[in-house]
């Protein structure tokens, strides 16, 4: 059955003209694609557009791949710049310094108490409402920073892969997803104090 | 609040220094990838601060949140449009590929 096969088997499949192998990696990747396309756009009907020119580039590109292994990155690729050629027609990029993300006292080692909401039970509705804030937070950054938390914490691509993806060096890679983290982090803590806030007054 | 007693063996200069490459270097000592030096110096400077351990665990946590998004698929009321999306890309290929 063609749903069962590896990557790899797919991939040389809709090399071979297999005639449901092509139906086969839409099934298999168009969803990813598609969710991908919705976080990085933050439009639907963008992310509709980005999905089906992925995929249907990849029916034309996907003979040219050596590996299964490259195909997510290639992938990612097509759907990323397609995402950033949209956005770019809207927006100036803006870059996130670490200046903004300092928590105050940082370089004093004078920090007021940090409340810390990393061991929520997973089931309770705090943690939703954080769930919730993180993927709402995605549309706050700067689309260069969050392509990179996408393609590496998200969808789980490599630096390395990351970085030729976006036509980057690895450095560049790691230092947009390390203030991406921050950034999304007091996002995160911001709707925590709400929440709290709320049940206390409860 | 006062600085940690540790942090404050430090001169000013010294700590500031210090401070900003832990927070430059944070995703790296949090994924294991940052120099063995460093982990031992903000075990013996940070090891006893409730503020900056609040801090790595909530980014940890912001981490974590991020990766569980991949597992998270459309909402319900969003599958018919996705499925009618996924078809149209079907049968767009089958039209190219004739």
């Amino acid at each position: 059955m063609i749903s069962a096969l590896s990557d790899e088997e797919l991939l040389e499949a809709v090399r071979r003209d297999d005639p449901h192998a092509f139906d086969a990696f839409v099934d298999r990747f168009g969803r990813r694609v598609l969710a991908f396309g919705q976080r990085m756009c933050g439009h639907r009907e963008d992310a509709e557009d980005v999905a089906q020119e992925t995929l249907l580039r990849a029916f034309q590109g996907l003979g040219e791949l050596r590996a299964a292994g490259a195909v997510q990155s290639w992938l990612f690729r097509v759907a990323a710049n397609a995402c950033l050629m949209k956005r770019r027609k809207q927006s100036h990029a803006r870059e996130i310094s670490l200046e903004e993300l300092k928590p105050p006292g940082w370089e004093d080692g004078s920090m007021p108490e940090v409340p810390d909401w990393s061991s929520l039970p997973e089931r309770s509705a705090a943690r939703a409402e954080l769930r919730d804030a993180l993927e709402a937070g995605l549309g706050r950054l700067p689309p260069d920073y969050r392509v990179v938390l996408l393609m590496r914490d998200v969808e789980g691509l490599s630096t390395r892969e990351t970085a030729e993806a976006l036509q980057i060096g690895e450095p560049a890679v790691k230092m947009r997803l390390h203030r991406a983290r921050l950034a999304l982090r007091e996002i995160l803590a911001a709707r925590y104090a709400q929440v709290a806030a709320a049940a206390e007054s409860a | 609040m006062a600085a940690r007693p540790a942090l404050e063996r430090l001169p000013p200069a010294e700590r500031a220094d210090f401070c900003r490459e832990v927070m430059e270097r944070l995703s790296d000592l949090i994924e294991g990838e940052a120099p063995e030096e460093l982990c031992a110096r903000v075990e013996e400077l940070l090891g006893d601060c409730e503020p900056f351990q609040a801090y790595r665990n909530t980014l940890e946590e912001t981490i974590r949140l991020a990766r569980e998004c991949a597992r998270r698929g459309p909402a319900t009321h969003e599958t018919a449009r996705v499925e009618a999306l996924l078809e149209k890309v079907k049968a767009r290929h089958r039209e190219l590929a004739e």
